[in-house]
């Protein structure tokens, strides 16, 4: 037992440590046709003002197109209308974000013109489902 | 003493999966430095610093003392970094009127397409500015 105590005191000590920069992703759900699953990290979820920020990140599974096999996203949500705006995303050549980066970008500023309020029904859509979810955490 | 062990050990087992719990939307800001005038201080939340390629991200948080203006006291900050160069450019920034990011939001804009003069990369020394010190924080 006390040796168990003190595993238990080291490892919550060390673990508070890694959490400083790595994601831990929490798989949310698998499209139907099986083409991609999406995650998110519920320890990024941050209200700041009016609108909710994520990370959130999709493997693609099936017709993987120019080596791209994941990306990495930063979203703004408005948990009020069910919309959400990218603001960055990354792309790598392998699954869950490893490998090489392919893309950074950041949408306001590369294409402010489709920096828009894009809906998700929270029932229809598995993004939505997964938007609903993250709203719902307080 | 067994059955003290066992009641920390309980104790310990369920604070550590609350803790992970509450943790989920809520800031832990790490101080990080205050102007030599006084002005305003800096602080961080080190579990928000990712790096992805070149660039890195975190959120940041502006404690203002002096001189405040349109009733902002404090800003939260969503920056991007190149650790090589020491640039940073703000992507979101959100105004409160009180301290520590609390009270009702003032201003919140996406900087790129709000402020786009303002969304450059901008050089900060680490030796001898404030926002050069978080950077060090974060980068090195």
């Amino acid at each position: 037992m006390k040796k168990l105590f003190l595993f238990l005191i080291i490892f919550n000590l060390f673990s508070a440590n890694l959490s400083a920069a790595t994601f831990n992703w929490f798989k949310h759900n698998i499209a139907e046709d099986g083409s991609m699953e999406i995650y998110y990290d519920k320890k990024t979820v941050l209200e700041v003002g009016s609108y909710k920020y994520f990370w959130t990140l999709g493997n693609f599974l099936k017709d993987v197109q120019d080596d791209i096999y994941s990306s990495i996203g930063h979203h703004m949500a408005n948990c009020d209308t069910n919309e959400v705006k990218m603001i960055t995303f990354t792309i790598y050549d392998a699954p869950m974000a490893r490998g090489n980066v392919l893309l950074n970008w950041v949408s306001p500023e590369e294409d402010p013109d489709e920096f828009i309020w894009e809906y998700y029904h929270p029932k229809d859509t598995m993004y939505g489902e997964m938007l609903d979810e993250i709203c719902k955490i307080k | 003493m067994k059955n003290l062990f066992k009641k920390i050990f309980i104790v310990l087992v369920i604070s550590f999966y609350s803790a992970n719990i509450s943790y989920a939307a809520t800031f832990n800001w790490t101080y990080a430095s205050k102007a030599k005038d006084g002005s305003f201080e800096l602080h961080y939340d080190k579990k928000t610093v990712f790096q992805l390629g070149d660039k890195t991200f975190f959120w940041q948080m502006t404690n203002n003392f002096k001189e405040i203006n349109n009733n902002v006291y404090s800003t939260i900050i969503h920056n991007m970094v190149k650790c090589e160069t020491y640039e940073v450019k703000a992507l979101v920034y959100v105004d409160f009127e009180r301290p520590m990011g609390r009270g009702t939001p003032i201003t919140e804009a996406i900087v790129p397409v709000d402020y786009p003069d303002y969304h450059k990369w901008i050089y900060y020394d680490k030796n001898n500015t404030v926002q050069g010190q978080v950077l060090s924080e974060i980068c090195d």
